[in-house]
């Protein structure tokens, strides 16, 4: 369970503050899949941050699974979050000295969750369910957009965490391997994964059980608590 | 060109610290460049002018019966162009604490017609009454006012008052202060004939094949046959090796430390200069790939960075050249001192400051400007991307099958990644550690070899008696307690000729009774003959050890003696005797007991202090002074090491002082590239944190990133340092090397300096990491704090 209550995010610059997040609420389910659409700027990838805890709100809580976020030190939260969470970054965010296949192992290693024995069968399984077994020993630049998101998804995997947090995951990717990834996170999803993706592209708000649309920082609910067939 | 070149220097407002690393870096460098080049010149020029242009004699002789009718006659001999006399007296001084010094006079025939090996007179006192000139250097022991001077000479039972009458330079002798040996001239020819024989001379002589050794040693078969055929003897002669100072060894020690410092120096400078070249460069790299696709070519923007770091390192040679000839200047007065020149203070010619100017100019640019062409010479979208550097391959295969641990697969990829950089720190870092190792080395292991041979030396005095004597006048000795045992021995000068050298040398060779027993500690090849061995041979010494490291133990070698007669014998050990002064061969002859002697090795009973040994060496001084003796040279192995050691602590400082400097300095390199290192990779602590990893995580990734170059530049360091360290051992202390340098020894010792080296290096590393670390994920992500 995922509880949000009055997340507010301001950003202190040259210019002055910014309000990207302003009072944001929503509830998010254990399993759900979820949706969060605005324009670019909207505060879309702000509200990701704060939710994979890798930037502090200004104010507000975030709970996940009864853990408050804002009482985690930067190491707890560290901690938490390579147990809990997997992170798709819009731009891949690949280690670029490690291979596909070394940097599923390091994230496995930094969070020491799966056994040293597993490690490498399991990186190596993930990389074959994103289509990439026979390219385990490429390094980032050697692949292609899509090829690097859908290491970025393995990656993502590694761990086992409950939640993955998606950052515009297809926005820069061609349609067909777009569709290839989104039915990746379906599968994930079915299998029991909570899955919050975040995207300025158009939805088809079916596949999704909570439909969120941000705007100038305001988070509104566009449909709620569809069952997914 | 002109915008581009504006932009960079106003890229400086944001990156002052780095500008001024910049500037330390390039000024480091021409530091150590012109401290080198400058050093040569100054010490070349002093030893040119004070010694090389003294117009040195070819050859000396020592004859007995000489007449005025051989003078002619030697004068007539083919290859002689000229000759001069020159006697040598030798006695004793009273210095200004009241104590007697030896005391070296020379006597020529007019004080102003000096021909051969010119000395300049400093200050005469032009007295009536004035006999003696002393050499400037000895003016340390004696009052400079004092215008009378004790003097007894060897043959005289008295005393005598002798007038000052002024200073005088000779740059051919050792200084004073360093000897302990007063030198001086006169030209008193009551005094020749009070206390040396009328008939013996010593001439010197000036020939017309100076520089041919072998036609010089024939010219000297040719002069003994025709000084025997006048009813003279030969009793001794010199043909010393041209160019050679007598304090050669320690300045050759001197000068290979400061060449190596200076290289060392200038190679740090420069490879820091690169290293912050590359901090500087970096974060630039997108905006050169954004230049670039904005129209900028790869020569325009090639000549404005190049013309920033002209300018850096022009900024740098303003503060590095002038340091850098002070520097020399301290260090050729420093090497004026131990060879008695008076350095010339003569400004150098211009030509060879632009020559200093533009080597400083060039080294660093070849260095720095590597970094900048990489650089400018990726595509615009390589440079946007940074993607230009890839990791070699080769060693990634082998690193994919031989790493399973990811930690270590990322620390080398990434060392890997930026090969350059990597290979500059493991050069910067082992340079440091080599010279840290050096310098710890040197004196440790010089000092313990000292140590260790006063603690087994087999006799703790040696004396040289003037003359031969008796041995029932010696028989003084046996009422002296703390005496043990007394050898008795003869010594006389023998010539060789060293392996591959084209000059012989002149050393003391000593024939020794019997009873004077070499230990078999003392070995370091060969051993002591079981039984009487007449044509055994031993040398001692460390330049002799190296002169005779071909000859095999059981070769035949000739040895000439100083009346031209030659002898073989065959090399039976290689012994370690720092007293032997100067060093020499050992043989055992066939001397009774009940023969006569001029040399004494004086073996003392156990466990007697510096205090013990000093009291009893008085006390020998004075049996001797009691039986109207003064002798040659007393001493015993505790000065004599104590001897070597202040010669060698002036440049033990040195060598400390560099090698604390040269590990500053690597430490600070090392600050930089943390720096840089840490910088750059933001991003990646931002993806490994956004993965999940807390601080000590991250920090030990870096740590075993950084632990591991210097694992390898330790390595390195240690290694290198081990010739280095012997190589200056042998060539500082002139003795021979019976310990091995420190961390063969004392790995207790290396390894806490080690460790306390990379403690410092985790500190540093955990400083930075710490500033890092305090941002969020998402700030590093983002790189905007």
């Amino acid at each position: 369970m995922i509880q949000i209550e009055n997340l507010t995010k301001i950003y202190k610059g040259i210019a002055g503050e910014v309000l990207a997040l302003d009072k944001v609420n929503a509830k998010i389910n254990p399993g759900e899949n979820i949706v969060i659409i605005g324009k670019s700027g909207s505060g879309k990838s702000t509200l990701l941050n704060l939710l994979s805890g890798i930037d502090r709100p200004t104010s507000g809580k975030i709970e996940i699974n009864g853990v408050d976020l804002n009482s985690l030190s930067e190491g707890g939260l560290a901690s938490w979050r390579g147990k809990n969470v997997g992170i798709v970054f819009q731009f891949y965010q690949l280690l670029p000295t490690l291979n596909s296949l070394d940097n599923i192992l390091f994230s496995m290693a930094l969070v020491n969750k799966i056994s040293s024995n597993h490690r490498r069968k399991k990186a190596l399984r993930h990389l074959e369910e994103v289509g990439l077994g026979s390219k385990y020993n490429k390094f980032p630049n050697e692949l292609s957009g899509g090829e690097r998101q859908r290491v970025a998804i393995a990656r993502s995997m590694a761990n086992d965490p409950g939640l993955i947090i998606a950052d515009e995951p297809t926005g820069n990717l061609d349609s067909k391997t777009g569709m290839q990834i989104n039915d990746l996170f379906r599968l994930l999803n079915r299998q029991g994964t909570t899955l919050i993706t975040v995207t300025h592209a158009t939805i088809k708000e079916e596949e999704y059980n909570q439909v969120f649309a941000i705007e100038d920082g305001k988070l509104s609910q566009v449909n709620q608590n569809i069952v997914l067939s | 060109m002109k915008v581009i070149l504006i932009k960079l220097l106003r890229d400086f407002r944001r990156a002052k610290l780095k500008l001024m690393l910049m500037i330390l870096a390039a000024g480091l460098s021409s530091w150590g460049i012109s401290s080198m080049l400058y050093s040569y010149v100054l010490t070349n020029r002093d030893f040119e002018e004070n010694f090389i242009e003294t117009n040195s004699a070819d050859m000396a002789l020592t004859i007995e019966n000489f007449t005025p009718g051989l003078e002619k006659i030697l004068l007539e001999v083919e290859n002689i162009d000229d000759l001069e006399i020159r006697q040598v007296i030798t006695g004793r001084v009273r210095d200004n604490r009241g104590s007697w010094m030896p005391l070296t006079l020379f006597i020529v025939d007019d004080i102003g017609d000096i021909r051969y090996d010119k000395f300049t007179i400093l200050d005469k006192a032009n007295r009536t009454d004035g006999k003696v000139l002393i050499e400037q250097n000895a003016f340390f022991f004696l009052n400079a006012l004092q215008d009378s001077l004790q003097i007894q000479f060897q043959a005289s039972d008295s005393i005598v008052n002798w007038k000052l009458n002024g200073k005088v330079h000779d740059a051919r002798l050792a200084p004073a202060r360093m000897e302990g040996v007063v030198y001086g001239y006169s030209t008193s020819e009551d005094l020749v004939e009070s206390f040396i024989p009328v008939n013996r001379k010593r001439i010197l002589l000036k020939t017309t094949v100076s520089d041919d050794k072998e036609a010089l040693e024939q010219l000297f078969e040719e002069l003994k046959q025709v000084i025997n055929s006048n009813e003279a003897k030969i009793v001794s002669y010199t043909i010393p090796e041209p160019g050679k100072h007598i304090h050669q060894g320690v300045v050759d020690g001197i000068a290979f430390l400061q060449e190596g410092g200076g290289i060392s120096l200038a190679i740090m400078g420069t490879i820091l200069l690169s290293l912050i070249l590359l901090t500087w460069i970096f974060p630039q790299i997108t905006e050169i790939g954004v230049m670039k696709s904005l129209g900028a070519n790869s020569t325009e923007l090639l000549k404005s960075y190049l013309a920033v770091l002209i300018l850096i390192i022009l900024i740098g040679i303003c503060i590095g050249l002038p340091v850098g000839y002070i520097t020399s200047m301290s260090y050729s007065r420093f090497i004026a001192y131990f060879q008695n020149f008076i350095p010339v203070t003569r400004v150098l010619p211009l030509q060879y400051h632009l020559l200093v100017f533009l080597l400083t100019l060039t080294i660093p640019i070849l260095f720095g400007a590597y970094p900048l062409i990489k650089s400018v010479n990726a595509s615009a979208i390589d440079a946007m991307t940074k993607t230009f550097y890839s990791p070699l391959s080769s060693v990634l295969q082998l690193s994919k099958s031989s790493l399973r641990n990811p930690y270590f697969t990322y620390g080398l990829n990434n060392l890997l990644r930026h090969t350059t950089r990597t290979i500059c720190t493991v050069a910067l870092i082992g340079l440091g550690i080599t010279l840290y190792f050096t310098s710890t080395s040197v004196e440790y292991s010089i000092r313990e070899d000292m140590d260790d041979y006063v603690k087994k030396a087999f006799y703790e005095i040696g004396i040289i008696l003037p003359e031969k004597l008796s041995s029932n006048k010696l028989s003084f000795f046996d009422s002296m307690d703390v005496i043990q045992s007394v050898g008795l021995m003869n010594v006389v000068r023998a010539n060789y000729l060293p392996y591959n050298e084209s000059y012989s040398k002149t050393v003391l060779m000593r024939k020794l009774t019997n009873n004077v027993i070499i230990p078999e500690s003392h070995f370091l090849r060969g051993t002591l003959a079981k039984s009487s061995c007449e044509t055994c041979i031993y040398v001692s010494g460390e330049e002799m050890r190296k002169d005779f490291q071909e000859t095999e133990i059981g070769d035949w070698f000739e040895i000439k003696y100083s009346d031209g007669r030659s002898q073989s014998f065959k090399l039976a050990g290689v012994i370690k005797d720092q007293a032997a002064i100067p060093a020499g061969f050992f043989v055992y002859d066939t001397i009774s007991n009940q023969s006569i002697f001029n040399g004494i090795a004086v073996e003392l009973g156990e466990n007697l202090s510096e205090d013990d040994i000093f009291r009893v060496s008085n006390q020998i001084d004075d049996q001797f002074l009691d039986r109207g003796i003064s002798l040659r040279s007393r001493i015993s192995v505790t000065q004599r090491a104590d001897s070597i050691l202040n010669h060698l602590d002036p440049t033990f400082l040195i060598i400390k002082l560099m090698g604390l400097f040269t590990v500053v300095l690597g430490l600070m390199g090392l600050f930089i590239v943390l720096n840089l290192t840490i910088e750059e990779r933001t991003r990646d602590i931002g993806i490994i944190k956004a993965l999940g990893a807390p601080f000590r995580k991250i920090s030990r990734i870096f740590i075993l990133e950084f632990l591991s170059i210097s694992l390898v530049a330790i390595l390195i360091g240690a290694f290198v340092s081990i010739p280095i360290a012997k190589k200056l051992i042998s060539t500082l202390s002139g003795t021979v090397i019976g310990h091995p340098v420190l961390f063969q020894q004392h790995w207790i010792v290396m390894m806490i300096s080690v460790l306390i080296l990379c403690l410092l290096q985790v500190s540093i590393c955990m400083v930075f990491n710490r500033l890092k670390m305090k941002h969020s994920a998402r700030e590093l992500l983002d790189h905007q704090f």
